[in-house]
């Protein structure tokens, strides 16, 4: 009965797998965002299937950016990776290094795509590209770090706009408290992304030596030494004084902002469109602006954020077109509004933000100042300092970062002492990635 | 004098334990003998050449601060759970051991939360302790500041103890239960005819006569001590604030699948694993000795 059962299964199987050979092409991508945002991706992926009948891409989302990270080595290691893996940006030092992926400019002049380079971004494209500035991989959500806040709130405060600097910013925490009567001017967690990388970057400081590690892996940690460590002592004063509420969790924190009982919060513009689904039913006024910045100072760029497509090695030629025709096809203006409209990550090249700039996209109502987003990432050419960063372990030093500076609000040690033991801490794992890699450069 | 059967084919009982040291290979001593390998060298995350580096993974962690951290986390943790969970479940068993009214609704709501997975546990008591909504907030009412398990290690870790202690109370309680069921009535009953009150009856009779079970639940927690608070710790603090709650097996897991540093953690493994052989082969030299077994050889305990 078994045998039988066991034999019927693999003809099964084998008839199964034999099927699809003779229909169209199909690929594999993997990715790592939820809720809204999965479903905008699995919608994309269907609008390509149904555009034409060559090729059919297969998307599924395996599990957060970490654990597709995970799954992805194992995959590789086994011999059954995907054709096309999303990876956040904090990871394309590794991947570059990795040896199981094929270069975008690589798979470009392949495969012959036309594709316009100098569409991009300068800001979006040097994330993911070598120091030659050719692209390693398609660039796919990007967002940066805005602050939302609520209208009526400021109002009440006696504001109407929002403040460019932090020392006005700091004023206007006060202003809520004491004039708006807010009992949660600001909600709030320390995020090395806005925290550290942003400000950095629109302070044009450095978060590490060798261009933020552009220049080579033997780059060490410098943010003890910059005015990093003077903003984070200046959270550290909101905390204490009581006027931004600590909580780790993000829905936590959003849920405070968009029922109205916290009066700032800061996030990703790709919550954007989230956070207005939460905010209207509850009849919450808000809206976004760019990151302040310390007075006396010219910003510059603050940096994009998000996560790009990599194409990995180990299929046929076959399939490698088919994964260049899904590239282009989420290049074009149409893909890339219908994809910024239904998430709130910002359209990755110029063609896509200017048509719908001349569409009146941003005035329309509920659209309002989501453009300050590429204001805030186009404000300057990018420096070597507000590139990007591509440390090796940098995960893992995020983390090291954050757990000393918690160390630092508890009062076990000064705000300085905290950065100064994260760096230390964080130069022996730059260490570790560079001896794994011996011998060898970052592209 | 020992029975034993013999099989009479010589490759049959090869065959019959086959299929399991398979297993064991597959699952154990192969993916081991990697971590092992991994440990003395420096393993880049998607494969490659890996350079070895000798004793450098250990003597790197060995001499962290952080990693003295986690180890004094983890033998906190793991004797507090250990105690709580082995008191409190013998005395749920003990008041149990009667003939009480409603007493199988009693034994079903007291073993219950061991079927509770542990990132459930997490939430639920996440939701108790939390300290602007939860239960227990309320003592922020009375004294503001007085629980915050976000910032304050202490609170965190104390936390993180509670759940996961409640999660193992009930396993300890159903295998005390059963060991009191076990002991004849006429020998409580004979000595308190005797003139033996209730504690001393406990002391001197029941729990020599339940003392194997009790080191095997002993050896069981602390061996499981060391890697249960994983799924609690992962959903309730991830290690948090400040290392407070990090333990050697969520280091493992942070610095291996987080931070894909797969050599560190690796050694950590190699590490733990050492740890833990030798806390149990003290406890079968020191603690067993006090066992006592019924029947004349030791290896027939009753339970």
């Amino acid at each position: 009965m078994l045998k039988t059962a066991f034999v019927a299964a693999t003809a099964l199987a084998a008839l199964a797998g034999a099927a699809p050979a003779s229909a169209k092409t199909e690929i594999n991508m993997w990715f790592g965002l939820s809720g809204r945002l999965q479903n905008e991706v699995l919608a994309q992926c269907d609008r390509f299937n149904k555009s034409q009948d060559l090729y059919t891409i297969k998307c599924t989302r395996e599990g957060d950016y970490d654990e597709i990270f995970q799954k992805a080595m194992a995959a590789v290691r086994a011999g059954n990776q995907p054709h096309i893996l999303q990876v956040v940006d904090r990871g394309t030092g590794t991947m570059m290094l990795s040896g199981a992926v094929i270069p975008a400019y690589q798979l470009a002049e392949e495969q012959g795509l036309k594709i316009n380079w100098d569409d991009y971004f300068p800001v979006i494209g040097n994330y993911y590209a070598g120091r030659d500035g050719k692209l390693w991989a398609f660039p796919f959500n990007s967002s940066t770090a805005m602050v939302y806040y609520n209208t009526d709130a400021l109002k009440a405060a006696g504001y109407t706009t929002f403040p460019d600097t932090w020392e006005g910013f700091d004023d206007l925490l006060v202003a809520l408290r004491d004039k708006a009567g807010s009992s949660c001017p600001l909600t709030w967690n320390i995020d090395l992304w806005s925290d550290m990388e942003q400000f950095s970057a629109i302070h044009n400081v450095p978060v590490a030596s060798k261009n933020n590690g552009y220049d080579g892996l033997d780059a060490q940690l410098e943010l003890n030494k910059t005015i990093f460590v003077k903003h984070m002592e200046r959270q550290k004063r909101w905390f204490d004084a009581g006027l931004a509420k600590y909580d780790p969790n993000f829905n936590n924190r959003r849920d405070m902002f968009v029922t109205g009982r916290c009066a700032i919060m800061f996030d990703s513009i790709a919550g954007f469109t989230s956070t207005d689904e939460l905010a209207t039913p509850k009849g919450t006024k808000w809206t976004v602006a760019q990151l302040p910045h310390n007075k006396d100072v010219t910003p510059i760029n603050s940096l994009v954020g998000g996560a790009a497509l990599w194409t990995m090695k180990g299929f046929s030629k076959d399939e490698y077109k088919a994964v260049g025709a899904f590239y282009q096809f989420i290049a074009q203006p149409e893909q890339q509004k219908l994809w910024s409209d239904g998430t709130g990550y910002i359209p990755v090249t110029k063609s896509a933000y200017n048509e719908l700039v001349a569409s009146g996209y941003y005035k329309q109502k509920g659209k309002i100042n989501r453009d300050l987003a590429v204001q805030s990432l186009t404000r300057a050419a990018p420096t070597p300092l507000s590139k990007g960063v591509r440390l090796g372990n940098y995960v893992e030093i995020r983390n090291i970062i954050t757990e000393e500076l918690q160390k630092a609000l508890n009062n076990q040690v000064t705000v300085q002492q905290a950065i100064d033991t994260a760096t230390t801490r964080g130069n022996q794992l730059l260490k570790r990635f560079a001896d794994t890699y011996a011998g060898r450069t970052l592209p | 004098m020992i029975k034993r059967v013999v099989f009479e084919d010589r490759w049959l009982p090869y065959l019959l334990i086959g299929p399991q040291l398979l297993i064991i290979f597959l699952f154990f001593y192969w993916p081991t003998g990697q971590a092992l390998f991994w440990s003395f060298t420096l393993e880049p995350p998607f494969g490659g050449d890996a350079v070895w580096v000798g004793l450098r993974n250990l003597t790197e962690i060995v001499t962290s601060p952080v990693y003295h951290i986690a180890i004094r986390n983890t033998l906190i943790m793991s004797v507090a759970t250990t105690v709580i969970s082995l008191g409190l479940g013998l005395i749920f068993a003990v008041f149990a051991d009667r003939g009480l009214r409603g007493m199988i609704f009693y034994k079903t709501a007291i073993m219950w939360p061991y079927a509770v997975a542990a990132p459930v546990a997490a939430i639920a008591w996440q939701f108790i302790f939390q300290p602007q909504i939860g239960i227990f907030g309320i003592v922020n009412q009375w004294y503001p500041g007085l629980w915050n398990p976000a910032l304050n290690g202490a609170h965190a870790l104390t936390m993180v103890i509670i759940a996961s202690s409640w999660t193992s109370i009930t396993f300890n309680f159903v295998f005390f239960l059963a060991g009191l069921q076990a002991i004849p009535n006429n020998l409580v009953e004979a000595a308190a005819m005797d003139g033996a009150g209730p504690m001393r009856r406990f002391f001197d009779l029941v729990f020599p006569l339940i003392s194997p079970t009790f080191f095997l639940l002993l050896v069981l927690n602390v061996t499981t001590s060391f890697t249960e608070g994983f799924g609690i710790i992962n959903v309730m603090t991830q290690g948090g604030p400040g290392n407070a709650t990090q333990t050697m097996v969520y280091k493992i897991y942070q610095d291996g699948f987080i931070g894909l540093d797969l050599s560190s953690s690796s050694a950590q493994s190699l590490l733990l694993m050492i740890l833990i052989i030798a806390v149990t082969l003290l406890q079968f030299r020191f603690v067993e000795r006090k066992v006592h077994y019924a029947g004349s050889d030791k290896g027939e305990a009753s339970e």
